[in-house]
């Protein structure tokens, strides 16, 4: 293509869509512009403060030390490697009143001629000379020092107690000129121990008014400072060695300095201790020594008592025993007498017995002789009868010989016998009978014949006659015998009865000696018994004179022991009063002693440690400064990034539309031959020149613009005396960059898929997307469902997933800014219901003038004599600078400390924030609240190391994390306070509450507080609460300026893809308007889609927004506020409506648009 | 009184300075049920007759009556009622919805329609039965057309407007349509009318409508029109 018709071209092409020209143009610029803008501010920031910083030689470090530097002190600072400089201040904070009556609390430095650091920016007149001579801070809103003009006098003063004749040369000062300086930049004038504790305003004096000896600080410039920039961790990091050095050397010295004193006061409290110690081991040792006394007293009676009790029970059982033995000495007597009744009986008896046994001994032996009679008669009678019975037995032999020959002698009358056989006969006879027989031979002749027969005769009647006497014989005989028999058994009965009798009479006499012995025994006893009687009679006797005896002496005894008590009773009284007067002496010395002690500590405690060794970070303007300037970089980090997509965003459909609308001009050249690049080169110069003039204009503006508009809000808070705008080339070319890589590449890309056809089709009408069944179609059931328009929307989602993907995110950033904006308000509003309505649940609060004699007790009358105020809680509350933990940064915090800790709770509800527990005061401890601890990383143990105004120095444990939203707070029992300062914490105000808040007169209640010249003011809660809702009210404009930003976000993404889907549709659009389609039908078919591409963003943009939000949140958090992270649901909702409402406006100026397609012409292309 | 009536119809168009009367007192009728043919060269006025005819464009002079309404003096509301309820429109490039198959493109029309015909009988009547569920981009030129005249009978208009109807076809399936359109006058009574720049057509008109430099040179009622198939061109 020839240079010539390619410009010709190109030229007119340009000429032709200025507005597009001009619209990729402004967008980039605008895109540009905020993004580098933005980014510079921070740097831009920064260089102004450090220009400033540099110009006026600010200090590095500030060296303050509570004992003043030495010569040496400061010489050796000097020595140390990389100090450029480092020079004296002194400083005095007091009052200055001005001609019209105004009391300022001023710092007044010292300034010399040659001072070369911290230089003071002069605004007008000249610097102080003279030793009354001032210059105060100028430059506008920031005091109300500045409406004193050149030459007025002020009257220096200082707190009652003090004179001001001891520190400062003079004590009227004329002001001789105005100053800024670098040292104060923000309003922040710090703390001091005088007055309210706040400096209203600085200014600076000659070092020949300050009449200390000491130096009180030294400024310090260090060599390297010079060519590094404020801020920068450069700057920060080379401060390191120097800071550690500093630090030493000032514990070093001050530690020096001050060991004589701490010595002499360890010793003089060790000393104290150990007195103390000794006086009360006196006072206990003679209490002791008089509870001895008292305790041998108690035995002493007990033991009295004892005794005597003892005794006296001995005694009794003396007599008991006494009595007892009379009584058996008695009875033994009754005993003995009895006995003697009866062994006399018994005697008796035994002699009767005797005489009766003699008697039956003589009967016996009268027995025996009659015994011995019997058995001689019974033996004679016996020889008869044995005589008798031999007669008897020779009759019978007789008889029966008798009757035997009788027998022989034949009966009838026959023969004779001859004569032997009457002799035979004879003989037989004589053999028993001679008489017979001699009677027979002579009366009867053996042969006379009739002999026999009277023989016979004789015979039997011989016979007759023997038997019978025989028959008498043996009745006379058997008679006899039986007499005898009868006899005899006499006989032995009578010898058995003698017998017995002999046996009788032998067991009578045994008896009889045995009772003999008895009777001798039992008088034997019965002596004995009676001997013993008698001597127990005397022992008795005996017993009964020593019990009298005993008794005497025992009442003796105890009257002595009671006399002895008594005595020791009386000396006992009199150690005791002679111990309380003591005791009294001895406390008071010791509670004399305790409280030399405690000053002892207390002057311990508050003896300096070491130099207070600050950098620029404990200056609250120049860390401010910074966090803010910090704060503009994240938020430049953050949204400009929008503004930028948004830019490429507009530039790509922008190009893409383009291309396609001369696609049949790219196919015509196409067809001609012309080459790719050629071709696209015109897209590619259109775009880098639209873009890259864009970029250009948004550096020269947006480097200038946004920046100075910033810091020119800043100005107002910060006193830098001018802010640079230098353009920053990196940014400028990042930022270039990535406009005009963006553009080019959309413009390539456009250009290279149009190019990619052959120039036929391109010369046709680009032929529509083919339309293709999507994914959800195939899920049949939810497909059938969805009504016809639904599923074409659906469709259409899908079909161009390009401009869905872009409408979310589009849509998405839309909402997320919205959120965040209104998020903000949330998150900051809620701080102050949670700050002034649940912790916070005082009323109010008075502070008074301790300064004034009495101001607390009239603090007490005027505020009980408040009819509106329900309660009140007198509180001591004093600024403090928390220390990090080794570093010289500290955060300024109040130390409250309420009169007694037993109403706190009504006053403040202090609590975990999370767990949302109670926290007690009387945990020995320090309550720390929540921003302050996690700024510190502080926990409940841990330890928290803070300075009061006097620069003294106290440590305490942490007992617990408060929940807290606006500045940092301390809280403490006053026993806390007493044991960690050796101190009693005097009430300085106090907290109240009221009645009936709504009905309250805050300006009369004010007006009679103030009617006192020892209350200083007091302070509503609710008026607290307002100021600051006052002070976030600014947030309005953020939030209005992100509303804009999501507006505008939503306007342009919705708009150019509405836009693009009109253009890119016409004949269809047209079509369905020559179907009947109405005007609101066509609308809502075409929009249909963006509406659900709406829903999708927002939902999307919500959770983003959440994101985004803690992004924000995080970023902007200042230290002294904590901010909530609350997102109330309206702000959701908020969002979500505004967002719709948005949408809903763009495709109301679409509705017009579509509105406006002509049927006919649309439709014509195709001819 | 005709079923369609113009009356000195003229319809001007801005170019720039320059003021062209595309319609110049066209006066034409035509009866119900007819099948039409306007005929003429490029230029000659026909589109915009038809577009008048159609709704689509409003006229500048004259009037134009339909069933005895006269739509010319129709505001764009009631044009687009006319459009949707009496008027059905074929055009040479079919103006199918690429993203709706074949049978939902007919439903788009017959969604806004008081009286719809049941859509799978018209497309079935059109012959496409098999390929309803198509897009358009998967469907020969003949078959989209024949979409679009299913699409177009659908509402059942008073009016069937075709516009060069065959112009991107081949003669084979242009014949095809035309025959479709010829069927559909005849059995279905529709006042069917087809402009062409092809005079061969006039042959199986009831009625030709002849046009050159948007005035009408002629028009006659053909007593005996030809059947598509005889006609060759």
């Amino acid at each position: 293509m020839s240079r010539r018709a390619f410009w010709k071209d190109f030229w007119r092409t340009l000429r032709k869509s200025a507005t597009r020209f001009l619209s990729i143009m402004a967008i980039t610029a605008l895109g540009v512009g905020f993004y580098a803008g933005i980014t510079a501010t921070e740097p831009d920031m920064i260089l102004s403060a450090d220009r400033y910083y540099q110009a006026q030689n600010l200090a590095d470090f500030s060296i303050l030390s509570p004992l003043g530097f030495r010569p040496e002190d400061i010489g050796q600072i000097r020595q140390l490697p990389g100090i450029q400089a480092a020079e004296p201040r002194y400083f005095k904070d007091v009052f200055l009143t001005d001609p019209a009556g105004q009391r300022l609390t001023v710092r007044l430095t010292s300034h010399a001629a040659g001072d070369r650091l911290n230089r003071p920016l002069l605004l007008d007149g000249r610097l102080p000379e003279a030793a009354d001579e001032i210059v105060l801070e100028g430059g506008g809103e920031l005091n109300m020092a500045a409406e004193l003009p050149i030459g007025s006098s002020l009257t220096a003063s200082v707190p009652n107690g003090e004179q001001l004749a001891d520190s400062l040369a003079s004590q009227t000062f004329t002001i001789v000129g105005h100053i800024q300086s670098p040292q104060y930049i923000s309003m922040e004038r710090g703390q001091t121990n005088i007055g309210d504790g706040t400096i209203d305003a600085f200014g600076l004096v000659s070092t020949s008014t300050f009449l200390a000896e000491r130096v009180m600080l030294v400024q310090v410039r260090t060599e390297d400072s010079m060519a590094l920039t404020a801020y920068t961790e450069a700057y920060d990091q080379h401060l390191d060695t120097l800071e550690h050095d500093l630090l030493a050397m000032g514990q070093a010295a001050v530690g020096a300095e001050t060991a004589e004193l701490r010595a002499k006061l360890q010793e003089n409290k060790d000393k104290l201790l150990s007195e103390k110690r000794q006086a009360e081991q006196k006072l206990v040792a003679a209490g002791l020594a008089l509870r001895d006394a008292e305790l041998k007293i108690e035995d002493g009676e007990r033991e009295l008592a004892e005794q005597e009790a003892r005794f006296r029970a001995e005694l009794l059982d003396g007599k008991t025993e006494l009595e007892d033995g009379r009584k058996a000495y008695y009875d033994g007597m009754l005993d003995y007498l009895a006995g003697y009744d009866s062994w006399l009986a018994g005697y008796l008896t035994w002699q009767n017995s005797r005489e009766k046994l003699q008697q039956a001994q003589a009967e016996l032996a009268l027995g025996k002789l009659k015994l011995e009679q019997g058995e001689k008669d019974l033996a004679s009678g016996k020889q008869q009868l044995d005589a008798a019975n031999e007669q008897l037995a020779m009759l019978s032999q007789t008889v029966t010989a008798l009757k035997q020959i009788r027998a022989g002698i034949p009966d009838s009358p026959g023969p004779g016998l001859s004569e032997a056989d009457f002799a035979r006969l004879l003989a037989t006879v004589r053999e028993f009978s001679p008489e017979l027989a001699d009677y027979i031979e002579t009366y009867y002749d053996p042969n006379d014949p009739d002999m026999l027969e009277q023989l016979r005769a004789f015979l039997d009647t011989s016979l007759a006659q023997l038997e019978r006497t025989y028959q008498e014989g043996l009745a006379e005989y058997q008679a006899g015998l039986s007499e005898y028999e009868a006899g005899k058994k006499e006989l032995a009965r009578q010898q058995a009865a003698y017998t017995a009798g002999l046996a009788e009479v032998r067991a009578g006499q045994a008896s009889l000696d045995k009772g003999k012995i008895q009777i001798d025994s039992g008088k034997a006893e019965l002596d004995l018994a009676r001997r013993r009687l008698d001597q127990a009679k005397v022992k008795l006797d005996a017993g009964e004179l020593d019990m009298i005896r005993g008794e005497l002496e025992l009442d003796e005894e105890l009257a002595r022991g009671r006399a002895e008590l008594e005595a020791a009773r009386q000396e006992l009284a009199e150690g005791r009063s002679e111990y309380e007067a003591g005791k009294e002496t001895a406390l008071a010395e010791i509670a004399k002693a305790e409280a030399e002690i405690r000053e002892a500590q207390r002057q311990l405690v508050e003896i300096p440690q070491e130099w207070f060794v600050s950098t620029r970070e404990a200056n609250p303007g120049y860390s401010g400064f910074g966090d803010d300037a910090a704060r503009i970089g994240a938020v430049a980090r953050i949204f400009p990034v929008f503004f930028f997509l948004v830019a490429a965003l507009v530039c790509l459909t922008t190009m893409t539309r383009m291309v396609e609308e001369e696609r049949t001009q790219i196919g015509t050249l196409k067809a001609l031959g012309y080459s790719t690049f050629a071709i696209s080169a015109k897209y590619l110069a259109y775009a880098l020149l639209a873009s890259s003039s864009g970029a250009v204009l948004g550096l020269l503006t947006g480097f200038w613009i946004f920046p100075a508009t910033i810091m020119n809000a800043y100005a107002i808070m910060y006193a830098i005396p001018e802010f640079i705008t230098p353009p920053h080339l990196a940014t400028g070319l990042l930022a270039t960059g990535l406009a005009l890589a963006t553009t080019l590449l959309a413009a390539l890309s456009a250009s290279l898929s149009a190019l990619k056809a052959v120039p036929a089709v391109l010369m046709q009408p680009k032929a529509p997307r083919p339309g293709k069944r999507i994914i959800l179609e195939r899920i049949a059931p939810l497909w059938k469902r969805l009504s016809f328009s639904q599923k074409l929307a659906a469709r259409n989602v899908f079909r161009y997933k390009q401009r869905l993907l872009m409408t979310v995110i589009g849509i998405a950033g839309c909402t997320a800014l919205l959120l965040t904006g209104f998020g903000l308000k949330d998150s900051i509003n809620a701080i102050v219901g949670k700050q002034f309505d649940e912790i916070f649940l005082y009323d109010g609060l008075v502070m008074i003038d301790t300064e004034k004699n009495g101001a607390e007790a009239e603090l007490d009358s005027v505020l009980s004599g408040e009819e509106d105020l329900e309660s009140y809680l007198k509180t001591r509350s004093e600024s403090v600078a928390v220390v990090v933990g080794h570093s010289s940064q500290t955060h300024a915090a109040t130390l409250l400390v309420p009169s007694q800790s037993e109403s706190f709770e009504r006053y403040f509800d202090l609590h975990e924030r999370v767990s949302r527990q109670k926290l007690s005061l009387n945990s020995g401890g320090v309550i720390v609240s929540e921003k302050l601890a996690d700024l510190l990383a502080l926990d409940a143990g841990d330890t928290i190391t803070f300075r009061d105004t006097e620069n003294r120095t106290y440590s305490a444990p942490v007992s617990g994390i408060t929940e807290n939203y606006l500045t940092h707070y301390l809280f403490m029992s006053p026993q806390t306070f007493d044991q960690i300062t050796f101190r009693t914490p005097a009430s300085n105000g106090a907290v109240f509450t009221l009645k009936d808040p709504d009905a309250f007169d805050a300006s009369a209640f004010q007006e009679r507080l103030l009617a006192h010249d020892t209350i200083l003011g007091s302070m509503l809660t609710l008026s607290l609460a307002k100021e600051f809702a006052k002070t976030i009210g600014s947030l309005d404009l953020v939030v209005l300026v992100l509303i804009a930003a999501a507006g505008a976000l939503a306007f342009v993404v919705l708009y150019n893809l509405i836009s693009i889907n009109i253009t890119e549709r016409i004949r269809e659009i047209a079509t369905i308007k020559v179907l009947g389609f109405r005007d609101r039908e066509v609308s809502l078919y075409v929009f249909r889609e963006n509406i659900v591409l709406t829903l999708f963003g927002t939902l999307a943009g919500l959770l983003l927004g959440v994101t985004l939000h803690r992004f924000v949140m995080d970023t902007m958090e200042i230290d002294a506020i904590m901010f909530g992270k609350t997102i109330h649901w309206t702000s959701f909702l908020f969002s979500l409506l505004l967002t719709a409402l948005f949408s809903v406006l763009v495709n109301a100026v679409m509705h017009g648009r579509l509105r406006k397609i002509k049927m006919v012409e649309s439709l014509k292309s195709a001819e | 009184m005709s079923y369609i009536e113009l009356q000195d119809v003229v319809k001007r168009y801005k170019m720039g300075e320059v003021t062209i009367q595309a319609v110049n007192g066209v006066s034409f009728s035509i009866e119900k049920g007819e099948f039409a043919v306007v005929v003429g060269a490029s230029g000659a006025g026909k589109t915009t007759v038809l577009n008048l005819l159609g709704g689509m464009d409003k006229l500048d002079e004259g009037t134009i009556r339909v069933d005895s309404e006269t739509i010319s003096r129709y505001s764009d509301k009631m044009l687009t009622e006319y459009r949707r309820y009496d008027i059905g429109f074929v055009f040479q490039f079919y103006n199918l919805v690429q993203n709706l198959t074949a049978r939902e493109n007919v439903e788009l029309a017959a969604q806004i329609s008081r009286q719809a015909l049941d859509i799978d009988e018209v497309i079935a009547q059109v012959g496409l039965a098999d390929r309803k569920g198509n897009f358009p981009a998967q469907l020969s030129g003949g078959e989209q057309q024949r979409v679009a005249i299913a699409r177009a009978l659908a509402k059942r208009p008073k009016l069937l407007l075709c516009d060069e109807p065959t112009g991107a076809l081949d003669d084979t399936t242009g014949k095809a349509i035309l025959k479709l359109l010829q069927d559909t006058s005849r059995l279905h009574g529709m006042t069917v009318i087809v402009i062409t720049h092809n005079s061969a057509l006039t042959a199986m008109a009831d009625r030709v409508i002849r046009m050159k430099n948007g005035q009408v040179q002629e028009q006659h009622v053909n007593a005996q029109p030809l059947p598509v198939e005889r006609i060759e061109w």
